[in-house]
């Protein structure tokens, strides 16, 4: 993450508590020391998820996110708009998830790349079809390949990159075949700048602390036309 | 006490030919039989009663008595008799509104009792600014400086956790503005208390009375903040209705003061998924007054378990059959056995140590509590050995059952209080 960014975002820290917000990690990883808390307007939605929720009719929802990416309440809020109750998995429990599935019919299940495969593992291994609709959190950094393991008859998958929990900058077309190489589009309101081999991001969205002209650690350039009509997003390491 | 009319009014409802037939099965109607009639108080306490075991043999799916899309989630508690987890539909998303007697609601809240929507839901029937920090048992830390940023100033938090956070808090320089403390259920130590009030100055310190099946736990609400050397003590909430029953003979017993036996909860919210009658929550009870000075309300406390097959521990259950299965798949003539578990309390919350009572004459009883703590789960990936390494659980020891200091016929685990 580009330095500047991480100081203005720790030049923050300290107002934080009287901002009418909500916050989110800087990252994804627990361990990770540097680590702060990213501001996140109480009025923010998860509107991807819930067009997604929406256009797959999901009947009961299943989440496998880590709690501590503060993602359950804005995740409730889209169930709770589209009528699918909800679960809260851990990802740490993988019997509970799977035993959930099977007591419930769970259809539904919101989970991340790190998560993803090995949980679907833990199923196959017990005989537990996968649930129909699999939604994909992935990290800028990670691959955004969609695991072969989890492509399954019946099984829609979708992804999306977020560049803080919440804050997504690219999805998963619904309307290409994604196969193993998902084809990716920015996000409404996402702006990519690339300037020589590096790429710059910039959020118009009403952040409490803007996102503009951010140096991400890969180039993401456009790579022709989807049959939707959007540009495709490369990712270039 | 709810009234009469309300109660039978309940049973009629969860009992309606369109209703799912969990009721009309567990009363034995059978087509166009009658239903129950609830007239007088004797009617109500003959009316069969609701147990976990009742709960787990059905699908959650069946227990639901409205629009699945009214469900609000679905929650889940450890299974016991190694049947798997038990998930209840859940329709209650209020449940908090008490706090606010103790609580101004100003800053961020810490959710450790999940779901944290809920306390999104109370911010916002208190018109305050719904600013919610969820907290990741499995990622404490983490979570913790994401509550110390945003400036938690209330909290909510299982009992086993709460000196950790407490103590995580302090070192993050956020625990002085915090001002309602919250610990869910569990018996609750002196040394606790004590160090939850030195860390938070300007806290007061409450606790609550839940159970993860019941739609609006929790059940019981704080009368009165936390106090060392007094016993913590709850009000009914609101739309909840409790029997005290003989935890031998299940009689009923009369709610006065003085009154001690296991709890039967009646559960009736209007939004509620799954309307839950006389439900043997395995807790004992005590009605401490019947009117409290301040609220004018009966009181009562909770002292300990109804004799179980189970005891709950911070990660899970304690289950005899597992325990059983532990031991004759080590050695097959290993069948009796009592499991005590002793509490202690210390400055950074209640150690537990498990002794197990087995008649093993030839046994050498160091190697085989080592062998039976490796085996034993507490959960579905987490053994007694588990809790040990991460400090939760002293070592395991086994004893010979002629020691055993129970005393009490057919009973396979015991917890001892709090020493």
């Amino acid at each position: 993450m580009q330095t500047t960014f991480l100081k203005r975002l720790k030049s923050v820290q300290g107002a934080i508590p009287s901002m009418r917000c909500n916050v989110v990690p800087s990252s994804f990883d627990p361990t990770d020391e540097a680590m702060l808390a990213f501001p996140l307007p109480i009025s923010w939605q998860w509107s991807s998820c819930e067009r997604f929720l929406r256009e797959r009719a999901a009947r009961i929802v299943m989440t496998r996110l880590p709690l501590f990416w503060q993602l359950e309440v804005l995740l409730h809020d889209v169930c709770k708009a589209v009528g699918a109750p909800l679960f809260i998995g851990s990802p740490q429990n993988m019997p509970v998830g799977a035993a959930a599935i099977a007591a419930m019919g769970i259809d539904t299940i919101i989970t991340s790349g790190e998560d993803c495969g090995a949980f679907a593992t833990h199923l196959s291994d017990r005989a537990i079809p996968l649930p129909k609709n699999l939604f994909i959190v992935r990290t800028p950094e990670e691959s955004w390949g969609t695991p072969p393991t989890l492509s399954r008859a019946g099984v829609r998958i979708h992804q999306e990159v977020h560049l803080f929990p919440g804050v997504v900058i690219a999805e998963q077309c619904a309307h290409a075949d994604a196969g193993v190489q998902a084809c990716f589009h920015l996000s409404d309101g996402v702006r990519i700048d690339t300037r020589g081999s590096d790429s710059y991001l910039t959020i118009d969205k009403e952040l409490p602390l803007p996102i503009t002209d951010l140096e991400i650690p890969f180039s993401l350039r456009a790579g022709g036309t989807c049959a939707c009509g959007k540009q495709i997003l490369e990712k270039i390491l | 006490m709810t009234n009469l009319p309300t109660l039978a009014h309940i049973v009629t409802a969860a009992t309606m030919p369109h209703a799912p037939s969990f009721y009309r099965d567990r009363y034995g109607m059978r087509g166009e039989s009658a239903l129950p009639s609830i007239r007088t108080w004797e009617e109500w306490h003959a009316l069969p009663r609701i147990s976990r075991e009742d709960l787990e043999a059905r699908s959650p799916l069946e227990r639901i008595f409205c629009p699945l899309s009214s469900v609000d989630f679905f929650s889940a508690s450890s299974g016991t008799g190694g049947k798997p987890p038990l998930f209840s539909p859940r329709g209650v998303v209020a449940g908090y509104e008490y706090r606010a007697e103790w609580y101004a609601m100003k800053g961020p809240f810490l959710s450790g009792i999940h779901p944290p929507h809920r306390v999104q839901f109370m911010l916002q029937q208190r018109e305050r600014p719904a600013r919610v920090v969820t907290l990741d048992p499995n990622n404490l830390h983490a979570s913790l400086r994401l509550a110390a940023a945003a400036g938690v100033d209330g909290m909510y938090v299982p009992v086993f956790l709460a000196a950790q956070i407490a103590e995580y808090l302090q070192a993050l320089g956020a625990s002085k503005r915090v001002q309602y403390v919250e610990l869910a259920s569990e018996q609750i130590s002196n040394s606790l208390i004590r160090r939850l009030q030195e860390i938070f100055p300007a806290a007061a310190i409450y606790a609550s009375w839940g159970m993860t099946e019941v739609d609006a736990s929790p059940m019981g609400i704080p009368c009165r903040p936390l106090a060392v050397n007094e016993k913590t003590v709850y009000h009914l909430k609101e739309n909840i209705h409790m029997d005290i029953v003989n935890p031998e003979t299940l009689a009923p017993l009369p709610l006065k003061a003085g009154s001690e036996g296991e709890l039967l909860l009646t559960s009736y919210p209007e939004s509620a998924a799954f309307p839950l009658i006389r439900y043997r929550t395995g807790d004992i009870g005590r009605i401490v007054e019947t009117s409290c000075k301040r609220h004018s309300q009966p009181t009562f406390t909770i002292v300990g378990r109804a004799e179980s097959d189970f005891i709950k521990v911070p990660g899970g259950v304690l289950r005899a059959d597992e325990v059983e299965r532990v031991l004759t798949e080590l050695n097959p003539a290993l069948e009796r056995f009592e499991l005590h578990l002793h509490q202690t309390d210390t400055p950074s919350g209640v150690h537990y140590r498990a002794v197990l009572h087995v008649d093993a004459p030839d046994t050498e009883l160091p190697a085989l509590a080592r062998s039976v703590a490796l085996s034993l789960r507490i959960g579905p990936s987490f053994t007694y050995a588990d809790g040990e390494r991460e400090g939760r659980f002293e070592p395991l020891q086994c004893v010979p059952l002629a020691s055993s200091a129970s005393n009490q016929k057919n009973r396979r685990m015991i917890t001892h209080p709090i020493a």
